[in-house]
């Protein structure tokens, strides 16, 4: 009897294990039931997967606005408007809306959220430069359901994603779902896990793992990770209910140094990290200069990580990773004579250099800051460095037709006989001119090495005064 | 019919006959351009091809000397823009070919001067007074548009003042039809004198540029002289024209506006400053309120002596407080033009080709036009991709002031320096590298794909930059180079090499037994041996074993190569097996010689022996395997 007993357990035991091997034993078993099972298997995954989105997603349409209706001088009547769409994701029930591109508060043109049937103007709230994308508010007529972000998973190399599309059409209900594969990842301060062959609509859309994790933000470089990016877009988010009134777009983070990739044959030579960046100029007056930091030191770590890749992505990921907002704190690691040297501060909001525009010359100008003589390759530092020229207007009318007088990248250090290091000694000059009613007005520009002087004619051009 | 009506009838029939034949013979047609003066300046006028290009000219003397424009003739040498085209052949009115040679070339003014040597005196033409030259004036230009020789034009000078295309000197406008191919050839008036050399055509109808011939004279007697047009200037200043609206806010009649004034230049020291106006040179009142007056201001200072000296009154300051200056400065030959505008400039680039990186010795024209600032040193000309220049980080107008820690003032010094890294096989070279307000160190890391192969250059003396250029991509391909002229020191002889390159034509015959040995030793010791133009003779006459192998030299050794029993195959380099040959006859071919020379040098440093290449022999297969000799 306890033989039969333990014999029948036995047999229990091959019989379960055999079973519980079964599903998966199914598949190195090739017959054609064995592939429809593991399909059906496979559709059922997508499927409860991709319907976890499904309430999620809505169209975002924006109104393209040419960039040239914004320069001076271009009649309304030429613009043409078209729309662009793309996919957009609830984050709150209230009606937060993440978009997949940046859009400024004053953005020219309409943007609409379509959530089937309905359409709800849309308002952009705040974007992220290092994300580039964009929080949006509408009033949404009932709750929304926002996208599940808590649980959120890594896509291997092989893995599958699922991504959830809304219909383009207008009216249109139905979601789409594209199963693609990730053919890897690409590393930075947001990775991004990489698929191909997706229609332009995609961009924005949530994709999820075959286990309805979250895994990210389609862009159109790859799925940027929903893990890396979390921090980033809870800031976007207001703390509380929707408050009204007018947001700023905040500004970027400041730290205030001009730098440039090491040579990598050089720091082996000198046995430096072969990732690094030469301060090659530190602002006047910025949080750089302010924890003494110095021209010609090598950054070889920034807030606690190893400067990585080469050449111009070394300063990319040197600048996503030192963060984005003014009072963050920052911790550099520099070389220094060879020493290591650690600095720590706090990143200032990036100043805004004075600007003016004076439209009876036709010129834009703005004082010249002492990073613009490194970064432009200035040979003054002192004067209005010219960056619009207004068509048609006194400064851009020379003998010949596109050839002007004064060109953007000039900077003015004389009006009408007098200095002009700054927008204000401009406007005090150029307030004389207008007081003595002049019919021309001298200038005196650096544009690279040389000196010009030209004499706008302030009788003519669109802008000028008439007799 | 009776018979007095067939009278009437033929005598009816007759007389309208004799009509129209006699109508056959009638007066001659008008002529818009007089018979006598096609059938003289015809014959003056010449077709002008190379390998690249075609374009007209015109006699200007008898004995062969031909105007045309300069970017007919010139050369597709990137390190070399002076060099010009190599093959140019003078097509005359009646089909007669002669080769050209280029006596002097310029792009802006775009005139260039060759001359051929016809058996007998040829067709000059007369010149007109261009400097009175008028609009609505009949001209007619004779030339080769797309190729249809001996094409007459005509039309009127549209306008006698162009001076807004970018040229140097003001240009004529006409409406005779100008085409591709009318380049370099004459524009000319009612009797048949040159108004000009016809040189643009513009986009749109009827839109021709000519050069004034006034202007095209000058540069003539530069070529002749100089070979280059040497012009004339105080360094550097730059001028403006005082435009109504300046004058205005000038508050200045007459005179010439002094923009720039390089700070620490001859006339910056001589004492000119930003925003003097020129009132006067050497006494004599200056104008310029037109751009076109401000062009023929500039070439009539630009055409002067250099070595004279020069006076200016200048007014200086607000119109409240204007001085009246003098300056008195000397007049300098102008410095090798950089490239810029039409210029091709006259700058050869060392061009080091294994590094991918060319340089320019730095002129102050080049400070100005690409802004750069003073720091003394070279400018990279060119940086190829993907080579060790380029992983260094180096771009175009960067300038290299230091190499290994060393600065450089000069072309020469950096020369040095930086060959002593080579030769020394550095495995980085640092250099300091400044580029706009940026100066930082970088390090060059060439490849010394050669890995030091002790190499023997023997040289003659009649081809100093072509063995200079040798020299310096040996030692940039990581030879170890020795030099030497064709009487071998014995120290050098009993050496082992593993490369000899020579390089000459003339004075080979100078050679000792030494250089016989030398040869003799590498060859039988597998070592590479290289020859260049006359040079491939001497291997030949010293190793049996060169015989029955493909050869190839300039034309002019080609029956003595083939008397040594040489199988001559022309092409400009040739290589079989280790025995590498060129004509060499100018940089591309050189260029071309030293690529065999590293291809077949690198493959016996890496695997011992090179693999023998098939040739292009008549007999042979296509399809046949190449031969692999496996090497000691």
């Amino acid at each position: 009897m306890a033989d039969l007993v333990s014999s029948f357990r036995n047999v229990l035991r091959l019989v379960l294990g055999v079973s519980l091997l079964f599903p998966a034993g199914c598949a190195h078993i090739p017959c054609p039931a064995a592939g429809r099972y593991s399909a059906r298997a496979f559709q059922r995954a997508v499927e409860s997967s991709a319907r976890r989105a499904y309430p999620s997603v809505v169209v975002v349409a924006v109104e393209r606005v040419p960039s040239g209706a914004s320069e001076m001088g271009l009649g309304a009547g030429e613009l043409q408007m078209s729309w662009q769409t793309f996919t957009g994701v609830v984050l709150t029930p209230d009606g937060y809306i993440l978009a997949p591109q940046r859009y400024k508060a004053d953005y020219p043109g309409r943007i609409e959220v379509r959530i089937g049937p309905d359409v709800y103007p849309a308002r952009p709230v705040r974007s992220s430069e290092s994300l580039g994308m964009t929080v949006l508010k509408i009033r949404p007529r009932e709750p929304l359901v926002p996208i599940e972000r808590q649980r959120t998973a890594d896509l291997a190399p092989g893995e599958w994603a699922v991504i959830v599309i809304p219909s383009e059409l207008p009216d249109a209900e139905e979601r789409f779902v594209f199963p693609s594969i990730c053919r890897g990842e690409w590393p930075g301060r947001f990775r991004r896990f990489v698929v191909t062959g997706l229609p332009t609509m995609a961009r924005g859309a949530p994709v999820l793992n075959l286990r309805g994790e979250l895994v990210g933000w389609l862009d159109e470089r790859g799925i940027l990770s929903a893990r890396d990016t979390r921090e980033e877009l809870d800031r976007l988010l207001p703390s509380g209910p929707d408050q009204g009134g007018l947001e700023r777009e905040r500004s970027r983070g400041w730290l205030g140094v001009v730098v440039e990739p090491v040579n990598r044959d050089l720091a082996r030579r000198l046995s430096w990290p072969t990732s690094a960046l030469w301060v090659v100029h530190v602002a006047k007056g910025s949080p750089a200069e302010s924890v003494g930091l110095q021209k010609l030191d090598v950054i070889v770590a920034v807030n606690g990580q190893p400067l990585r890749f080469s050449g111009p992505r070394v300063s990319e990921f040197f600048f996503q990773t030192l963060g984005q907002e003014p009072g963050r704190r920052f911790h550099l690691k520099v070389l220094r004579d060879g020493r290591s040297v650690e600095l720590s501060g706090t990143l200032a909001r990036r100043p805004v250099p004075e600007t003016f525009q004076a439209d009876d010359l036709g010129l834009t100008v703005q004082t010249v800051a002492d990073y613009d003589v490194v970064q432009r390759n200035l040979f003054v530092d002192h004067g209005v460095l010219v960056t619009a020229v207004a068509k048609g207007g006194p400064a851009a009318t020379g003998s010949s037709f596109g050839r002007g007088l004064i060109q953007t990248g000039d900077v003015i250090v004389e009006l009408d006989g007098r200095s002009t290091p700054n927008v204000k000694a401009f406007r005090t000059a150029l307030d004389d001119v207008r007081r003595r009613d002049a019919d021309v007005v001298l200038i005196r520009c650096v544009r690279g090495r040389t000196t010009e002087f030209e004499a706008l004619n302030l009788r003519i051009g669109k802008t000028g005064r008439q007799p | 019919m009776s018979l007095r009506r067939w009278v009437w009838v033929c005598w009816v029939v007759g007389a309208a006959a004799v009509r129209c034949v006699g109508s056959m013979n009638g007066p001659p047609p008008a002529l818009d351009i007089p018979d006598d003066v096609v059938r003289r300046v015809d014959p003056s006028v010449v077709a002008i091809q190379h390998e690249r290009a075609a374009g007209s000219g015109f006699f200007v003397s008898e004995d062969g000397y031909i105007l045309t424009n300069g970017h007919v003739v010139r050369g597709s040498d990137e390190e070399d823009p002076t060099q010009p085209a190599r093959s140019i052949t003078v097509i005359l009115y009646d089909e007669q070919k002669f080769p050209a040679r280029v006596i002097g070339f310029s792009l802006d003014p775009d005139v260039a001067l060759i001359k051929i040597d016809p058996p007998r005196p040829m067709q000059a033409v007369t010149y007109a007074d261009s400097r009175s030259a008028q609009v609505g004036q009949v001209c007619f230009a004779v030339g080769t548009p797309i190729g249809l020789k001996r094409t007459f034009t005509r039309g009127i000078l549209s306008n006698v003042e162009r001076a807004d295309l970018g040229t140097e000197t003001r240009v004529f406008q006409t409406d005779a039809a100008i085409n591709p191919g009318n380049s370099g050839g004459p524009l000319f008036d009612r009797e048949g004198r040159v108004l000009g050399i016809n040189t643009y055509a513009g986009r749109g109808n009827n839109l021709g540029f000519t050069l004034p011939i006034h202007v095209a004279e000058v540069l003539r007697q530069h070529f002749l002289r100089h070979g280059r047009f040497v012009r004339a200037w105080v360094p550097v200043f730059l001028t403006s024209e005082i435009y109504d609206e300046l004058a205005r806010a000038l508050r200045v009649e007459r005179g010439v506006l002094i923009s720039y004034v390089l700070p620490g230049s001859a006339a910056w020291k001589a004492g000119l400053r930003d925003g003097d106006v020129l009132v006067e040179v050497d006494g004599q009142p200056c104008n310029a309120r037109r751009r076109v007056e401000l062009l023929d201001f500039e070439w009539e200072q630009t055409i002067r002596n250099p070595g004279e000296p020069v006076r200016y009154t200048v007014l200086r300051g607000p119109p409240s407080q204007r001085q009246r200056l003098t300056i008195t400065a000397k007049l300098e030959a102008m410095e090798p033009l950089p490239r810029f505008g039409r210029h091709v400039g006259e700058l050869a680039e060392r061009r080091y080709e294994a590094l991918g990186l060319g340089i320019w010795p730095i002129v102050s024209l080049h400070r100005i036009v690409h802004a750069l600032p003073d720091t003394p040193g070279v400018l990279v000309a060119s940086v190829q991709p993907s080579s060790p220049a380029a992983r260094a980080g180096l771009r175009q107008f960067d300038i290299l002031s230091h190499v290994a820690g060393q600065p450089c003032a000069d072309f020469g010094s950096f020369v040095r320096a930086f060959e002593s890294e080579l030769a020394r096989r550095s495995p980085t070279i640092e250099l300091m590298v400044t580029r706009g307000h940026r100066t930082l160190p970088t390090a060059l890391a060439p490849h010394y794909t050669l890995h030091g192969l002790r190499t023997l250059l023997v040289h003659t003396d009649d081809e100093p930059a072509m063995v200079d250029l040798v020299a310096w991509e040996l030692l940039a391909m990581g030879a170890s180079l020795h030099r030497s002229k064709p009487e071998i020191p014995i120290e050098m002889a009993t050496q082992t090499w593993g490369m000899v390159v020579l390089f000459g034509n003339r004075g080979w015959s100078a050679a000792t037994t030494n250089l016989a040995e030398v040869l003799s030793q590498t060859w039988k010791n597998h070592g590479v041996l290289a020859a260049a133009g006359a040079s491939v003779c001497v291997p030949m006459a010293v190793i049996s074993e060169l015989k029955h192998k493909r050869v190839t030299t300039a034309p002019a050794w080609s029956s003595q190569v083939v008397q040594l029993g040489g199988k001559y195959t022309g092409k400009d380099v040739e290589t079989d097996g280790r025995w590498v040959t060129g004509t060499a006859t100018e940089r591309a071919t050189v260029r071309a010689f030293l690529r065999a020379i590293h291809r077949v040098a690198w493959a016996t440093v890496t695997d011992g022996e090179p693999t023998e290449e098939e040739g292009e022999d008549s007999s042979d297969s296509a399809e046949e395997e190449p031969d692999i000799d496996p090497g000691p």
